[in-house]
């Protein structure tokens, strides 16, 4: 047996013993008093399943507010059990959190509390995501008229798109610190740009075809192809907003891909 | 590389603080002179944004020290090749004075527990820590301090006390050692063991950090729970350590519950002043 | 030219129109953290990582069963408000 070996066991069997149910069996791995090192176990999972906790609770407070402590921390549990983390750094754990809500059985009378996540993950993500140069502006205007239908926009990595049958924004906005939890809307779908500006992440809902064309540019489709996706929709307005609050960064002409 | 900012190092006399997101107006409002900042390194990972924003505000000021929680130096897996080139972009943009983790481990079937995990103190794992120490001081191309962790078990297979093995750690690699004093007083209490035997134990010249942090005291035994003021005896231990380590930069660590930053602040003048009483004795000693 | 493709043309132009400020603009998405501009720092997160060395205290709390109290199950936040309330979408 290699040294890795005989480590992986004892540390898969403390792993076992710690967040699984064979707490016992591992007393003989142990020096000292066998009740005592069994107890001290128990600190291990109460801070490993702590820690994950609060990492989820950090990421998603608007669906911890929503759902309240006690079904929170039960939904984080079993989401560990099912999608433990596969790195160590907790601010990139519960990428699937809100897939995990959506088949979550426990939800299942709040059909909007998945999409609610995907829109704080989303916020999260934009806050995190990499800075980039703007677009340069004077290049663009030297692209010549024929190759403008072909030009692709490159989207500030910090922009994310959240499409939901929910008006998740209403209930996002709701259940901000300084509000009581009642939404403006109830009922119909939101669109929401989410994008970071001035270090700060912000939301705003689309209009349909605001959101159809948003996604076409992200997509990479060609101008002409993001302009047609709605007929006889006025996109300027849109693509003004989006160089208006730094979401371009670049851009390229014909098949190439932005860069 | 050209250096994006001014070179500083921790001054051994002062305590530095950690830096929590809660603090950072008020830092940048009363920019008090502060030995150094430290971070868990994992917290600046982002590819970009408003934290890498703050930190490189703060590193023109200040010396900063990285301090990672998740590189998991004593697990059987692989070592994650992927955290430690985050943890490379994060020092080649910081240009941190130091550069820290734990000896533990804390990822096992590639599944991370979150947690600082304890070894056993065997030759065997001894080497295998050693190859691991050696590959991220080459792949970070600069020497890291090794931190003892506070164990809340101990392996019925640990041959080698805790401090021969640290020691021992950093002479093989050539490592420092970031002695948490804490962590020392806690295992001697849990464990019935003596925390001045271990620190003993380690060569003075390798020690470039000091932590001291509060806990708890339960029914299990005391817990390193880094949200209260620090213990008499860790006071106690610490100005022991320094008696025998020379001045070295010393932190107190604060991660939850996290006080105003006055409260951190006048724990920091309080290692500053034991800092200094130890200073003043050692030149007395050696006018003598 | 096809109205498409006018449409773009004119499109870009006031696109490259505010890009060069020709057209006032709000501040760019990277913010300078230039010292005075403390409004340019917004919010950056509490770090997760922050209880990664600290340990909790509370050992004995920690539940091993896989049969829960039922309580935990049931919401108690505010959705319990508006759970009934929210309309299905429609056409879905």
């Amino acid at each position: 047996m290699t040294v890795t070996e005989g480590l992986a066991r004892l540390q898969a069997q403390f792993a076992a013993a710690v967040l699984g149910e064979d707490g016992a069996g591992f007393a003989r791995h142990l020096a000292g008093d066998a009740g005592a090192g069994l107890r001290r176990l128990a600190i291990y999972r109460n801070a490993i399943l702590a820690n994950r906790r609060r990492a989820l609770r950090a990421a998603f407070p608007v669906v911890a507010r929503l759902v309240g402590d006690g079904f929170f921390d039960e939904a984080a549990l079993r989401y560990g059990e099912a999608c433990p983390p596969g790195g160590a750094d907790l601010n990139r754990y519960g990428a699937t959190f809100a897939a995990f809500l959506a088949a979550y059985p426990h939800a299942a009378a709040m059909p909007w509390l998945a999409d609610v996540a995907r829109l704080e993950w989303a916020w999260h993500e934009s806050l995190a995501a990499a800075d980039a140069p703007g677009m340069d502006f004077a290049a663009l205007s030297r692209v010549p008229e024929g190759e403008q239908p072909g030009l692709r926009l490159l989207l500030h990595p910090s922009v994310r798109l959240v499409r939901s049958a929910w008006p998740v924004l209403s209930i996002w906005e709701a259940n901000q610190p300084d509000r009581d939890g009642t939404p403006d809307r109830e009922d119909g779908a939101d669109d929401v740009l989410v994008w970071r500006e001035a270090q700060r992440v912000l939301l705003a809902r689309l209009a349909p075809p605001e959101a159809a064309f948003v996604d076409a540019v992200a997509r990479g489709l060609a101008l002409e192809e993001a302009a047609g996706i709605t007929d006889a929709w006025d996109f300027t307005p849109m693509l003004q907003r989006l160089a208006l609050h730094g979401m371009l960064c670049g851009f390229s002409t014909g098949d190439r891909v932005p860069a | 590389m050209t250096a994006r900012f001014p070179p500083r190092a921790p001054d051994p006399r002062k305590a530095g603080i950690g830096l929590r997101t809660a603090h950072f107006e008020a830092l940048a409002r009363s920019r008090p002179a502060l030995s150094f900042l430290e971070v868990h390194s994992e917290n600046y990972f982002a590819d970009g944004g408003p934290s890498l924003a703050w930190l490189e505000r703060f590193r023109a000021d200040h010396a900063v020290s990285l301090h990672g929680v998740g590189l998991s130096l004593g697990s059987a897996d692989p070592i994650d090749r992927e955290h430690l080139a985050r943890l490379a972009r994060l020092a080649g943009r910081i240009e941190p004075a130091l550069v820290s983790e734990h000896l533990c481990w804390s990822s096992i079937g590639g599944e991370h527990l979150s947690e600082l995990l304890p070894l056993p103190y065997s030759e065997e794992v001894l080497a295998h820590v050693c190859d691991r120490v050696a590959s991220v001081q080459e792949r970070l191309g600069r020497k890291i301090l090794v931190e003892n962790v506070c164990a809340y078990v101990r392996y019925a297979s640990s041959t080698i006390p805790e401090g021969e093995f640290v020691a021992e750690v950093a002479r093989r690699t050539g490592c420092g050692v970031l002695l948490d004093v804490n962590n020392a007083w806690i295992n001697s209490v849990n464990h019935g063991t003596d925390a001045m035997r271990f620190i003993d134990a380690l060569d003075p010249s390798t020690v470039g950090e000091i932590h001291l942090a509060g806990g708890e005291v339960t029914a299990d035994g005391l817990v390193d729970t880094h949200g209260a003021p620090v213990f008499p005896e860790v006071w106690a231990l610490f100005e022991k350590a320094i008696a025998r380590l020379g001045a070295v930069p010393t932190l107190v660590e604060w991660d939850v519950d996290i006080p105003e930053l006055a409260v951190l602040l006048a724990e920091a003048a309080k290692a500053d002043a034991i800092l200094a009483s130890s200073i003043e004795r050692a030149s007395r000693k050696a006018a003598a | 030219m096809n109205p498409k493709r006018a449409l773009i043309r004119s499109a870009l132009a006031g696109v490259v129109a505010i890009g060069l400020g020709q057209v006032a603009v709000s501040n760019a998405a990277e913010g300078e953290p230039a010292a005075g501009k403390e409004k340019c720092y917004g919010i950056a997160k509490a770090g997760q990582n922050d209880c990664g060395t600290a340990t909790h205290a509370c050992a004995g709390l920690a539940r091993k069963d896989n049969a829960p109290d039922e309580w935990k199950y049931v919401a108690k936040g505010t959705c319990t408000k508006m759970g009934g309330k929210l309309n299905p979408p429609r056409g879905k």
